[in-house]
């Protein structure tokens, strides 16, 4: 599947400078759909860490997470047949991801268990950090373990549609329009489940808020 | 100003807290695996399989087409064989044949016709009169055994007091068991590849 760099090649650099990321995308999709394996890897490597970390965030396992987010990529690839360009690649493939990772949660709801990803460097030296480090007068490598459980658990006790747009919208910042589209539901059920998913946080969370 | 800042920074949101999850992000060698196990799926995924009842409905009809040919093969011995006089009537094939009339000498006879595996005993007087030398196929001793193929049996003198049994299996082919003294036995390997064996019977 090495044909990405031949796609990426048949793009002129300036024109790809020139149009919007979706006609980019828009390109690569048409090339996939002539039958160029190899162009779906460009949108692999694009969207892979978005992906990821969107079911990341939403199931708390990083096993299942990339399971679910192979599984994203495959479902999107079979069908990217029918895929006509009304909304944006980006939409359509965090469509499939995201109903792919409730349904698996739905299913799972009793067989649960968590696995963490490392926490960059930056954010322990940030200054949020630094202000809980000092406010709770922890050490900070116990502090990132226990804020990154604890930001877990509650994330966890959301259901699932209301964990779905704290997600897409504090964590990935997308904007209400575009969790609108994935989610599909209007842009006022989107303000609506980030309004009362922020209030649950608030509560679960306020010996760390200050 | 300077203290309304410091308030500020030292304010810890709802927010602030989420944007810490933005920094959880997995290693290099994760989207190794990540894309070997992907590129692996997508490929499997390539490879279409067929539906379960097609799968099924192919099997069957792979049974269907072996049995026919089978039966083709067999139908076409049988009639071959029927035609050129050798089945039923006239005179009897043999691989081998004895001397009847020696004792000291281990003459052996079997028939070679062909086949149906029809375990079946027998008084095959008629096996005496075989005139196809069998010294060059079995050997003296009884346990001698060779494998041989299918030819004529063709009558020479009679020996009505020869007894025989025929025995079938897949794996040898007793074409003849002297049950008198004028025989000690007819015993050979089957040569009869699997596509022939219970094809077959032995006639006298």
């Amino acid at each position: 599947m090495d044909l990405t760099n031949t796609v990426g090649r048949a793009l002129a650099p300036e024109r790809e400078h020139s149009v919007s990321e979706a006609d980019v995308d828009k390109a690569y999709v048409e090339k996939v759909q002539a039958g160029h394996v190899g162009a779906y890897d460009f949108l692999v490597q694009k969207y892979r860490a978005r992906l990821y970390s969107m079911v990341y965030h939403l199931c708390g396992n990083r096993e299942d997470a990339a399971d679910l987010t192979q599984d994203a990529f495959i479902k999107a690839f079979q069908s990217i047949g029918r895929f006509r360009g009304k909304s944006a690649f980006y939409t359509w493939l965090h469509r499939i991801a995201l109903n792919h990772t409730l349904s698996f949660l739905k299913k799972n709801r009793r067989r649960r268990f968590f696995s963490f990803e490392n926490i960059e460097e930056e954010a322990s030296s940030s200054e949020i950090f630094e202000t809980l480090a000092s406010k709770l007068q922890t050490e900070r490598p116990l502090l990132m373990n226990e804020l990154q459980e604890r930001l877990n658990d509650s994330l966890q006790k959301l259901s699932e549609k209301h964990r779905a747009v704290v997600v897409l919208h504090e964590i990935e910042g997308l904007d209400h329009k575009e969790i609108s589209e994935i989610t599909g539901s209007t842009v006022g059920t989107v303000r609506s489940r980030l309004h009362y998913a922020k209030q649950q946080l608030q509560a679960d969370l306020k010996q760390y808020i200050s | 100003m300077e203290d309304q800042t410091k308030k500020s920074k030292s304010r810890v949101s709802v927010e602030d807290l989420l944007k810490l999850k933005r920094a959880e992000k997995p290693d290099d060698a994760f989207w190794d695996r990540f894309d070997a196990q992907l590129h692996q799926r997508m490929l499997q995924t390539l490879v279409k399989k067929d539906p379960w009842h097609l799968q099924v409905l192919r099997c069957f009809r792979l049974r269907i087409v072996q049995g026919a040919a089978f039966a083709c093969v067999a139908a076409a011995a049988f009639v071959g064989l029927d035609r050129s006089g050798t089945f039923g009537g006239g005179e009897a094939p043999s691989m081998a044949q004895a001397n009847p009339g020696d004792n000291s000498s281990p003459g052996y006879a079997a028939s070679g016709e062909a086949f149906l595996g029809v375990l079946q005993d027998a008084v095959p007087s008629a096996l005496a009169y075989y005139s196809a030398n069998m010294e060059g196929i079995f050997g003296p001793n009884d346990a001698d055994q060779t494998d041989f193929g299918i030819g004529h049996v063709h009558r020479a003198e009679p020996a009505p007091e020869a007894r025989f049994t025929r025995e079938f299996s897949a794996d040898n082919v007793r074409m003849a068991s002297n049950q008198s003294e004028t025989f000690r036995v007819d015993y050979a390997s089957n040569t009869l590849d699997s596509g022939n064996d219970r094809v077959g019977r032995l006639v006298y």
